[in-house]
């Protein structure tokens, strides 16, 4: 026997005794199930790592029909309990030895239920060692060549099916699972699922999911195509809601590549809800989904070449998704278009946008574009992007009672890198933008940016506005900030640390050039510095309404300042403003400068909380240049004006303090302010004003002579010496003012040396109490209410003026609110007598409503020095009289009562005596004068008039004095024939008379002659009348007689007569009548008498 | 009463009110004189008749009572409306005049037709003569002012006219600057 033979048989052999054997085992286990039940609960036990239990196990042989109840699989370790009442298994074997088939012909489960625990897992199926030992395998061999070798299924029922598993707070629900493989080889399957979190409030649910296969099933099938479909998909969660959405989707499974094709996804739902934080927007959108894809379940790899997600109109996706679920190979999703509304999506949100900014609205889209890439294993946010967001003429506007927004935005957001931080390069432009806050309109012109970086920090390469605009106002009146440019090419801004940075922002504007700010933004402090040449402050000034309408204004500049400000509210702010030949002229030309040179340092610091205080300090150096202000002219290069100063302004109460705030006018005067200004209405605003002793003598000059030397030329010859200083308290509360303190002038003199007026020894002890405001409120003041006054005091050691003896003045002062007056009277000492001047009262001393009161009492004044000079020849008389008051009040002097002179051997009475227009250029007396029992003797005696005898009477009403001269009066005078006084005229005062009267000398022709020869002429009576009105003269006789007018009226045979020839119209001008009366007081040439 | 007499009530109780209501208050205004006046005086501020005045040479207290010995000065005036504040006011125009002359000849003072005057440009010129101009020009006007009034007074012309009497002036002023 050959070996093969012999081997062969062997084979045979062990065949024949494998084949018995197994015969055997099945004869055996078809007689005792009971024991196949155990090896049924043994080997899927071991199978799936569970304790698997069958409660019992029937069968039957034609047909073959295996039946078992009470299926429990409990796997512990995996925490599943599977339960199956009841399987029924119809099967049979076909085929050949060899290709044997063991068919199940119809397999039926009932109401299985799966219980998971939170520790769930598959049951762990056992596998066969790599290498099965050789007798396995002929085992195997002959239990696949005898038995079956492969499996199929005809028909499948599955029914009411339950799977229930919790994972921590997620609980699934899976119900109502059922499958059927029908005759026709269509698999059909369906279930109910849900998944709720109470905690997270999630719960979704599909009720209805099916999934049918699109044709009969047959193992030997490549592909198998089928189709899911879900209906009534709820999904509701704190962020938002989905209902009544719905799945369909068509599959193809490649058996062969174990690929699924997913020809179609699609979800879709009419109302998604979003919702984030408490608030609800109730509106909803549409969702739709829809995808082409495919998953290789080999390599666990989805490719979706498709996919569509729009977000109703909020969100727009087209792209497609690369996903690996194993290896290294990375994921992608390429964004071929997202469109995303901004606008709909903040309004989706309204924690980011609450409901005061409803008024916002974004026209246009977000265009994003690009793609996401990373391992499956990565978090998301670890993927590397590249991704590109576009913004084209984007319109968005806010539009508020207060507040309008409107721009236009283009640009483009470039992101690389991982997306939890990628790097951003940004480039941006918004045109067309504009603002209005309040009055305050915003031309935004073109606003570009340009920040590359990764969040948290990013540099800003570029930072520019153009042609942006500002317009508003200020009670009514327009202002405009026009061209303004803004430019930085450099800057950073960390959003993690909250700091910007921009080192160099240049600006300009219309009205504002070549200004650099450097600007710095931190967590707890921001700063920002400034500095410029040529800056054009006068036109910024201008633009924001600081210098007032129609003023020229040049001037060169620099400015320098810095100013922080820290979280807790506190500032600090140091500045510099130098300005250099700063020219102005007011639109009324009333104030103007030239080449002014001034450096102003404010410095700053303190708290702007409610409650806080600023303190600061501030210098203010002018030395170069001229001011004029009306008449007021100052030469800053001789007398430069420093201001300097401490204040602090404290918030809560609105009150400003000043410490030593000094004003410097060269070496003229110094002015220090301390004080409190105050918004406060229960509190007072109070201020300290001192002048330090100064020289009087050029402040009067520079600020009175020189203004007003043309209006009264008297000042030019006025000095005024001696030293001035004031101290005063003003205090102010709402529009009432009060002023009070005392000023000096000390040492002091007042001359005049045309005038012969010399005021020497001066010292004034001036007080000072002045209230002002409102008239109506002016007696709530409390000061006008106050009790008390203050002293003060006159001394002058010598007065010398005309008429007068040198003496001195020494009078206490007492000073109430608007009203000071001397306390005594004065006596003024006279050649021969005394003029006792009362208490003088000044009433409204510091307004155009001054009235000053006194009286006068002359008590035997000689009149001798006052006439000297004036008459011809020596007189004696004494005046006395009483004025009682004497007034001045609206450039008027008033008198009332009247002075009595002895004179002439009569008696004058003066009354009515005033000034009117006083002080002025051209001041008018005024008064009347009555005279009784003149001798004309001593009036005329001595004079070119001629000598008249007689006693005369008379009064002049209305007599006014202008400019030295008569201006008008009514003048009335006749002689009074007494007994013991002889009435006589001199041949020359005849003549005279008759030429003043404006007739021929009577002394012409024979009788004329004839009278010439006498000296003196007896005349009873002379009368004459004048009147001056207007520079015209009429003068008339007194005495009618018969139709004629006589001014002289013979007393005897050789008496003449002078009559008035044309009495209706003799009137002449003054100015002939003066010439008259020259001819006749200088004519010494002898009179020709005629009849 | 019969319907035909309330008619005519009523037609005479208009008429009446026509009537009163036509009724003006005219206050007479000399014009002619006081162009006539104000030609006078503008010219004599003006020099362009007579000369100044001259000063008077008396003692100081001569001065003061030349009430009683008048002077010369106005003795040689012209005008047809004088009296010594009018002819005063004259003396400090002229005065004011021939220190103003240098501005009115760059044209840096302007006449107004209110009969005062304004500065009207002062280029060219330093702060420190501004403020001479601007004091001359004040006493101008305040001497003007008090020269209207008078005018007014003497011609019997009611003070609320002084307005007018300034009008005239102006012309006078004006015409006077042109030539």
């Amino acid at each position: 026997m050959k070996k093969r033979l012999k081997i062969f048989f062997i084979l045979s052999l062990f065949a024949l005794i494998g084949v018995a054997i197994l015969s055997g085992l099945a004869f055996y286990y078809y007689s005792n199930p009971s024991k196949l039940k155990r090896i049924v609960e043994n080997a899927v036990s071991d199978y799936t790592g569970t304790e698997c239990s069958v409660k019992e196990i029937s069968f039957s042989q034609k047909p073959l029909i295996i039946l078992a109840r009470g299926i429990e699989l409990v796997g512990r370790a995996q925490g599943l309990y599977l339960e199956i009442p009841e399987i029924s298994l119809f099967i049979s074997i076909r085929g050949g030895f060899g290709r044997r088939t063991l068919i199940f012909e119809d397999l039926q489960a009932k109401g299985f239920i799966l219980n998971m625990a939170e520790r769930w897992d598959l049951p762990q199926i056992a596998k066969g060692s790599e290498k099965l030992s050789f007798l396995r395998r002929i085992l195997g061999g002959l239990f696949k060549f005898f038995l079956f070798n492969d499996i199929r299924l005809t028909k499948l029922g599955l029914t009411d099916g339950h799977v229930n598993g919790r994972w921590g707070h997620l609980t699934v629900s899976v119900t109502g699972i059922h499958a059927n493989l029908t005759s026709e080889r269509t698999l059909k399957a369906g279930c109910a699922i849900r998944l709720r979190s109470i905690p997270d409030e999630i719960d979704f649910e599909i009720p209805r999911l099916e999934w049918i296969t699109d044709h009969p099933i047959n193992p030997d099938d490549e592909t198998i195509r089928a189709t899911l479909k879900g209906e009534e998909i709820a999904f509701e969660t704190s962020q938002g809601k989905v209902s009544s959405a719905t799945l369909e989707t068509k599959m193809l499974y490649h058996r062969a590549e174990k690929i699924l094709d997913f020809e179609s996804f699609t979800i879709l739902s009419d109302a998604v809800m979003l919702q984030l934080g408490k608030e609800t927007r109730p509106s909803s959108f549409p969702f739709l989904l829809e995808a082409k894809a495919g998953i290789s379940l080999e390599n666990t790899k989805v490719a979706a070449p498709f996919v569509h997600v729009a977000l109703g109109g909020i969100a727009d996706f087209k792209g497609e998704f690369h996903g690996n679920f194993t290896g290294r190979q990375k994921s992608s999703i390429t964004v071929a278009e997202l469109k995303i509304f901004p606008e709909k999506v903040l309004r989706m949100f309204p924690s980011l946008m609450p409901e005061s900014l409803d008024a916002f609205v974004s026209t246009g889209s977000l265009y994003i574009s690009g793609r996401v890439s990373g391992n499956m294993d990565q978090q998301f946010g670890q993927w590397d992007c590249d991704l590109a967001i576009r913004l084209r003429e984007n319109k968005i506007s806010f539009e508020s009672p207060v507040v309008r927004i409107h721009t236009s935005v283009t640009g483009e957001v470039k992101l690389r890198g991982p997306l939890s931080g990628p790097e951003l390069h940004l480039d941006t432009t918004l045109d067309e933008g504009g603002a209005r806050i309040g009055e305050i309109e915003i031309d935004t012109g073109k606003l570009g940016l340009s920040v590359t970086g990764a969040y948290p920090a990013f540099r800003i390469s570029e930072l520019s506005l153009q042609k942006g605009a500002a317009k508003w106002k200020i009670k009514g009146r327009p202002f405009f900030l026009e061209e303004i440019e803004a430019r930085t090419r450099s800057g950073s801004l960390d959003m993690k640390r909250k700091t910007l940075h921009l080192p160099e922002l240049a600006l300009s504007a219309s009205t504002l050039k070549n200004l650099v700010f450097s600007v710095k933004m931190e967590e707890k402090a921001f700063s920002l510095a400034a500095r410029g040449e040529n800056v054009h402050v006068v036109e910024f000034g201008r633009a924001m309404g600081l210098i007032p309408r129609g003023w020229k204004m040049k001037a060169q500049d620099s400015l320098e300042g810095r100013a922080l400000f820290r979280e807790d509210g506190r500032l600090t702010f140091s500045g510099r403003l130098m300005v250099q030949d700063l020219s102005f002229e007011s639109e009324d030309g009333d104030m103007a400068g030239e080449k002014i040179s001034f450096v102003l340092e404010p410095d700053l610091e303190g708290n702007l909380e409610p409650e806080g205080r600023l303190a600061g300090a501030m210098s203010l150096s002018a030395g170069k240049g001229e001011i004029l202000y009306d008449q007021f002219y100052l030469d800053l290069n001789k007398q430069p004006v420093t201001v300097e100063g401490k204040g602090d302004y404290e918030t809560a109460l609105g009150s400003l303090n000043l410490t030593n705030f000094g004003f410097h006018l060269g070496d003229l005067a110094t002015l220090s302010v301390n004080g409190t200004l105050t918004r406060n209405e229960l509190e007072n605003s109070r201020f300290s004003l001192r002048v330090p002793r100064v020289p009087l003598a050029p402040i009067f000059e520079r600020f009175v002579v020189e203004p007003y030397k043309h209006q009264n030329p008297f000042l030019t010859e006025l000095r005024l010496e001696g030293f001035f200083s004031a101290d005063l308290e003003l205090s102010v509360k709402d529009t009432l003012w009060t002023i009070k303190g005392r000023s000096l002038w000390e040492e002091g003199q007042a001359t005049a040396k045309k005038q012969n007026i010399a005021l020497k020894g001066i010292q004034l002890d001036l007080p000072i109490w002045y209230t002002g405001g409102k008239e109506s409120a002016v007696g709530e003041l409390p000061s006008l209410q106050a009790p008390g006054e203050l002293r003060g005091n006159l001394f002058i050691h010598s007065i010398q003026i005309p008429f007068l003896p040198a003496q001195s003045i020494d009078t206490p002062l007492r000073v109430k609110p608007n009203r000071f007056e001397t306390l005594s009277p004065i006596d003024i000492m006279t050649g021969g007598g005394q003029i006792e001047m009362g208490t003088i009262l000044f009433k409204e001393p510091f307004s155009g409503k001054l009235d000053i009161k006194t009286l006068l009492t002359l008590e035997q004044i000689d009149l001798k020095p006052w006439l000297y000079g004036i008459w011809p020849t020596p007189l004696e008389g004494t005046a006395d009289g009483k004025l009682d008051p004497v007034r001045w009040q609206a450039d008027r002097l008033t008198t009332n009562g009247q002075v009595t002179a002895d004179l002439f051997g009569g008696r004058l009475v003066l009354s009515n005596i005033g000034v009117k227009r006083f002080p002025s250029l051209t001041p008018v007396v005024t008064l009347d004068a009555v005279w009784t029992d003149f001798d004309l003797a001593l009036i005329t005696g001595g004079t070119a008039f001629g000598k008249v005898e007689g006693t005369l009477k008379g009064h002049v009403k209305g007599l006014e004095i202008a400019d030295r001269q008569p201006q008008a009066f009514h003048l009335f005078m006749e002689t009074v024939a007494k007994n013991d006084t002889p009435q006589k005229i001199s041949v020359q005062a005849v003549d005279n008379i008759a030429r003043i009267g404006g007739g021929a000398s009577p002394f012409s022709g024979l009788t004329g002659a004839f009278l010439s020869l006498f000296k003196e002429l007896p005349y009873e009576k002379i009368g004459i009348s004048a009147v001056l009105e207007n520079d015209m003269f009429r003068i008339n006789g007194t005495i009618k007689e018969k139709g004629k007018e006589y001014m002289i009226k013979k007393g005897g045979f050789s008496g003449v007569d002078v009559i008035i020839g044309n009495p209706g119209s003799n009137t002449i001008s003054f100015k002939d009548m003066v010439r008259r009366i020259k001819r006749v007081t200088e004519s010494r040439e002898d009179t020709v008498i005629n009849e | 009463m019969k319907k035909g007499q309330k008619w005519i009530g009523i037609f005479l109780f208009g008429l009446a009110a026509c009537i009163y209501a036509c009724v003006t208050v005219n206050i007479y205004f000399p014009a002619e004189k006081v162009e006539s006046v104000a030609s006078e005086i503008v010219k004599d501020v003006r020099g362009e008749k007579g000369s100044p005045s001259t000063q008077d040479k008396s003692s100081r207290l001569r001065k003061r009572f030349q009430v009683f010995s008048p002077s010369s000065a106005w003795a040689q005036d012209m005008t047809t409306v004088s009296n010594p504040t009018i002819r005063a006011l004259k003396d400090k125009l002229r005065n004011n005049y021939r220190q103003m002359k240098p501005f009115y000849d760059k044209g840096m003072v302007k006449e107004g037709n209110d009969g005062y005057i304004t500065v009207n440009q002062t280029d060219g010129l330093s702060l420190k003569d501004r403020r001479e101009l601007n004091s001359l020009v004040d006493a101008e006007n305040q001497h003007r002012r008090q020269l209207y009034g008078e005018v007014a007074r003497a011609l019997n012309i009611d003070s609320s006219q002084t307005n007018k009497v300034a009008e005239v002036f102006a012309k006078e002023w004006q015409k006077s600057a042109r030539q």
